[in-house]
């Protein structure tokens, strides 16, 4: 029997936790990753994992957890699949405890919880300030010892370019390019896992990684895929303005008497405490986010030529601060070489985070048979708002049962590939032929500012209509631009700018789909805010937004909401959640 | 101080940042230095000079150049992608502040691993290390077996030490004993024997993990220089860990001798 | 398992680390002891140097070739298989255990070439000439400003190896594990490092008079 073996593409907890459950059962695994698995952007996961233990002996259950997860998802979230989830997170915590993850612990040994945005309960576990990298860490351990005992076949510095599809629409394999020979590969399974991130990078800088450019995902929707609720993007108000990205500065500054403020005619101004007196500094991300933007960009007030308001400690006790923020403060002084404790911090919103992402069943499937997708880059268990500490939850559990399912897809059909595997090796030659005789006289980069410029500014926090159709049509420049790219990197080997460029249309063509997903959606909910529609319409909008890749752009059909186990209600954000 | 008198200066009147950086095509090719100078903005780090390069790739001659090839992720400092020497001494490029750097700011790739591109090196040598040290705990399976042992607050914090630990390299690369005439294995890998020897479960293979520092290239290879604990980005007490490896090995051998 | 070819790899090491201190560094101490004499006077030293050649040759050969020859030989040139293995760098890592890791080196090296010429010019002298380094041998030998120079500097040199040696010898062996007890422990090597090398100065300068 010839050895069988299925393709994970993507090495963060998503992608390497399906490559356990797939290597576990005896089947090998081909791991593919741009950059080495340990330095997925599952590291930069900072706060903690949701799972209600109930620990603390406050009657938490994963039946409160689902709700607060689809409550704070605004009911956008199918609900089925987010409820299997919150159940199988005790589980999945116990399982990661035996890996060896230092989680942090009570006097008694046992796991301690936190508590986080948008519960009442302390359902957060965490190790530390690097919950995400010690999760990442301990998967990277398990998968390493499968790799050694040769189940697991590692494609580090490869990068996912499409799907191979062939006449019956059945993904049968992938191509990918190696990033040091620049040769382009074929590789056939009969299911493919895109466990690929998110697409932060579409916005410049964000909290993201580099790697998170959103392009595979963007390579299989052009390939007929659907890309479902792509408007909704989390923005974190709190994040370190930088030139080469945004850092995030958690919550809990603002929970220990952080205030924000900025200069106006010559003296501070305390917004949000003026605009929110009840709530002041401690309103949710989304208020706090909104506001800032308005201060910046309707109030014009920037701070040093720079948009950010500050975000102040300095009036509390320092040794307060080093006993019970070291590790946030830390960030701040270690990239801005200022003490925070005695220097107001500098901050704006940052993209955080795509709720939305491929679209997929239950089983994690996508709409073409053999592909599958798990962790930020599908869609399916945060609704319109992510909650905070449900997204490496949500990569685990999507990875914990994509891997049976991709066996047992494999077990009953193995779509034929025929020629299919050769010619899109072909097209795909073709592709990067053309590429690399681009010639004209545009900078990939320079166009990748721009484009992250006009998607921070009127696709994050808050969106009208008028500028969202402005910002489709710049987009459509810049893909004429893109046309016009002239590659200066020549090299036969490591050519970053060869990649890039690839990625860089694959980014054009998510951001149109998040763009005009905002367009069409003419209410507020979650994440997506238009002062012109202010309210939720659960009547045309409690829907799915499902994209469809045309020629001629994006098409958008809606699909429903599964609302199954609670009847969608009032979402509130004028009580203290926290 | 000195950084604070820098800072001001950058500010008042150089408003360009100079750039060196150290350039090969490929792991055999020649090197060559090549100067950039780029205008001066606020919070610039190495990662944004070398973005804005690559956005008009153009060097201090005014000559048009391609883009530096280079290795980032996170720009958070928790993946380790983006280790470089910066001025001669290796570390981060991420938190390489532009305004506490001296000028020219010089970029090299690290010296202890194979050259890929420009300032991008292949560190796989550290990965399969991990391989052969059984850095991981061996579960019986990832079905629900409950939850895994008690574990005390002081226990987790010496582990959770260690399990920050991000692969970057900057420990080898300051190691004299870490070199191309030496099979010495480095602080990062005995770090984390020591942090899986020390985990409740982690603790069952400590014997075997143990035999695998214990040969060429192990433990007994380290000259006590403690460069790592000093280079180490995120503090960890590499050298206790050495130490206590130490410990673990001497009573080891002692109880094979006897009780063979 | 294929580790076990390779425990002899780890056994030269810890070996070479325990053969500093015993029996080498046994001697040095006892050496010293021997030597200090000399700071009594000429005759309190000589006393002690010819109890000690009055020991039957056989007996006292033996003893030189298995207890000091044959360990400072090992120690020595497995010492310079180490050096060998390591780049220091110092210049770009300036910390001070990396300049006390190339300067354990260096006082290895020295001490080492020094040993050789002090055997060569004492007991091979002796064993091939049939005449004693006495006193007065010893007294002309310091007389002579490029020997006492060679005398102070391998003197120092083999303290040095040794202070700092045992310090390496409780990290390796894991005595000394966490950072506090490292660096008191190297404190106390520094001073006892400051403490014989200004014994072995004046013993030096005890027998040029």
């Amino acid at each position: 029997m010839a050895e069988q073996r299925l393709i994970v593409v993507g090495g963060g907890l998503a992608g390497l936790m399906a490559t356990i459950k797939i290597a576990e059962s005896g089947v090998g695994v081909d791991l593919f990753s741009v950059v080495p698995v340990k330095r997925s952007h599952s590291v930069c996961a900072q706060g903690g994992i949701n799972a209600a233990v109930n620990l603390k002996g406050e009657g938490d259950s994963p039946a409160i957890h689902f709700d607060d997860t689809v409550y704070g998802g605004d009911f956008l979230a199918n609900q089925t699949p987010v409820r299997n989830m919150c159940d199988k997170a005790p589980e999945i915590i116990y399982l990661l405890d035996r890996m060896g993850v230092p989680f942090s612990r009570t006097p008694e040994g046992n796991l301690d919880f936190r508590r986080f945005g948008g519960t009442k309960h302390h359902r957060t576990a965490y190790a530390g300030a690097t919950t995400g990298q010690q999760l990442l860490y301990a998967l990277d351990e398990q998968v390493r010892r499968y790799e050694a005992e040769g189940l697991v076949r590692k494609f580090e510095n490869w990068e996912f370019l499409s799907a191979v599809v062939n006449e019956a629409g059945t993904c049968t394999g992938i191509t990918a390019l190696d990033l040091l020979s620049m040769q382009i590969e074929v590789f056939e399974a009969p299911s493919v896992l895109l466990a690929t991130g998110g697409p932060g990078i579409v916005y410049g800088r964000s909290t993201n990684s580099m790697v998170n450019t959103g392009t595979a995902a963007a390579a299989v929707y052009q390939q007929g895929a659907s890309y479902a609720n792509g408007e909704f993007i989390q923005v974190h108000p709190t994040a370190i303005p930088g030139q080469d990205k945004l850092r995030l500065i958690s919550e809990s500054v603002r929970g220990e008497g952080g205030r924000v403020w900025t200069v106006r005619d010559g003296k501070p101004w305390y917004f949000l405490e003026e605009w929110y007196p009840a709530y002041g500094n401690l309103v949710p991300r989304d208020i706090a986010s909104r506001a800032i933007h308005k201060v910046v960009f309707e109030h014009g007030i920037q701070i040093d030529d720079q948009n950010c308001v500050y975000l102040d400690v300095t009036h509390l006790d320092p040794d307060m601060l080093t006993r019970k923020l070291g590790g946030v403060l830390e960030i701040y002084e270690k990239f801005m070489g200022v003490d925070p404790r005695f220097t107001p911090m500098k901050v704006f919103p940052a993209m955080h985070y795509s709720m939305g992402g491929l679209w997929v069943d239950a089983e994690q499937k996508t709409d073409i048979p053999g592909l599958f997708a798990a962790g930020e880059c599908e869609y399916q268990y945060h609704g319109a708002n992510r909650l905070g500490a449900n997204s490496l939850l949500s990569c685990i559990y999507g990875g914990m049962i994509v891997g049976p399912n991709m066996l047992a897809r494999s077990a009953e059909t193995a779509g034929e590939g025929g020629s299919a595997a050769a010619d899109q090796k072909a097209r795909m030659e073709n592709r990067f032929a053309k590429l690399r005789s681009m010639d004209g006289t545009e900078n990939a980069y320079a166009l990748w500012n721009e484009l992250g410029d006009w998607m921070t500014r009127n696709v994050t926090v808050e969106r009208h209509n008028d500028r969202l159709k402005e910002t489709d049509e710049k987009l459509q420049e810049l893909m004429e631009r893109w046309q016009n790219i002239g590659m200066t990197d020549h090299g036969q080997r490591a050519n970053q700018e060869l990649s890039f460029t690839n990625q860089l249309w694959n980014m054009l063509e998510l951001a149109r789909v998040i763009t005009l997903g905002a367009l069409a959606r003419d209410e507020s909910r979650g994440a997506h805010y238009k002062p012109d529609f202010p309210e939720r319409d659960d009547e045309n909008f409690l829907k799915t937004t499902k994209a469809t890749w045309t020629a001629d752009g994006p098409q958008l059909d809606y699909e429903d909401v599964d609302t199954e186990h609670v009847v969608p209600r009032a979402r509130v954000y004028n009580v203290d959640i926290r | 101080m000195v950084d604070e008198q820098n800072h001001e200066q950058n500010k008042a009147e150089a408003k360009n940042i100079e750039i060196r950086v150290r350039r090969q095509d490929g792991p055999g090719g020649e090197a060559s230095w090549e100067e950039f100078s780029l205008p001066w903005k606020a919070q610039h780090n190495v990662i944004s000079l070398l973005m804005a390069i690559q956005a008009a790739p153009v060097n201090a001659a005014g000559q048009a150049t391609r883009p530096i090839v280079w290795d980032c992720n996170c720009l958070e400092e928790v993946c380790g992608a983006c280790t470089m020497i910066v001025n001669g001494k290796v570390r981060q490029a991420c938190t390489a502040l532009a305004d506490e750097l001296e000028q020219p700011i010089q970029l090299e790739p690290m010296s202890k691993f194979p050259v890929v591109r420009d300032l991008s090196v292949d560190r796989s040598r550290m990965f399969e290390k991990l391989k052969d040290v059984h850095a991981g705990v061996q579960l019986d399976g990832s079905h629900d077996l409950g939850p895994g042992p008690r574990q005390s607050a002081a226990n987790q914090e010496q582990t959770y030490a260690f399990s920050r630990c991000m692969t970057c390299g900057c420990c080898l690369e300051a190691c004299p004993q870490y070199n191309d005439d030496s099979e010495f294995m480095g602080a990062n890998a005995l770090g984390q024997v020591f942090l899986f020897n020390l985990n409740p479960i982690g603790a069952v293979q400590s014997e075997e993990r143990l035999e695998t520092i214990m040969g060429r290239g192990g433990l007994s290879d380290c000259g006590n220089a403690q460069n790592c604990v000093e280079a180490c980005p995120k503090d960890i007490p590499l050298t206790k860990a050495i130490a206590s490896l130490g410990r673990d090995v001497t009573v080891k051998s002692l109880r094979d001798l006897l009780g063979r | 398992m294929a580790m076990t070819a390779d425990r002899k790899h780890f056994l030269l090491r810890r070996l070479h680390s325990l053969s500093g201190l015993a029996p080498i560094g046994g001697f040095l101490l006892f050496h010293f002891y021997e030597n200090g004499k000399v700071l009594q006077g000429p005759e309190a030293w000589t006393e002690s140097a010819e109890a000690i050649a009055a020991i039957p040759l056989p007996l006292l050969l033996s003893v030189e070739v298995f207890v000091l020859y044959i360990p400072i030989l090992f120690h020595a040139l497995y010492g310079l298989y180490i050096v060998r293995t390591g780049k220091a760098n110092f210049s770009s890592y300036p910390y001070m255990h990396n300049y006390f890791y190339t300067l354990q080196r260096l006082s290895g090296v020295l001490a080492f070439l020094f040993i050789g010429f002090h055997v060569g010019s004492t007991r091979l002298r002796y064993y091939f000439t049939g005449a004693h380094a006495d006193f007065e041998y010893m007294q002309q030998t310091m007389a002579n400003p490029l020997l006492l120079g060679v005398y102070l500097l391998g003197v120092v040199a083999s303290v040095f190896h040794f202070t700092n040696g045992v310090w390496g010898f409780s990290v390796t062996w894991g005595v000394t594990v966490g950072p506090r007890a490292q660096r008191v422990l190297h404190a106390a090597c520094m001073a006892v490092f400051a403490g014989m090398s200004l014994l072995g100065v004046n013993i030096l300068l005890a027998f040029k008079g």
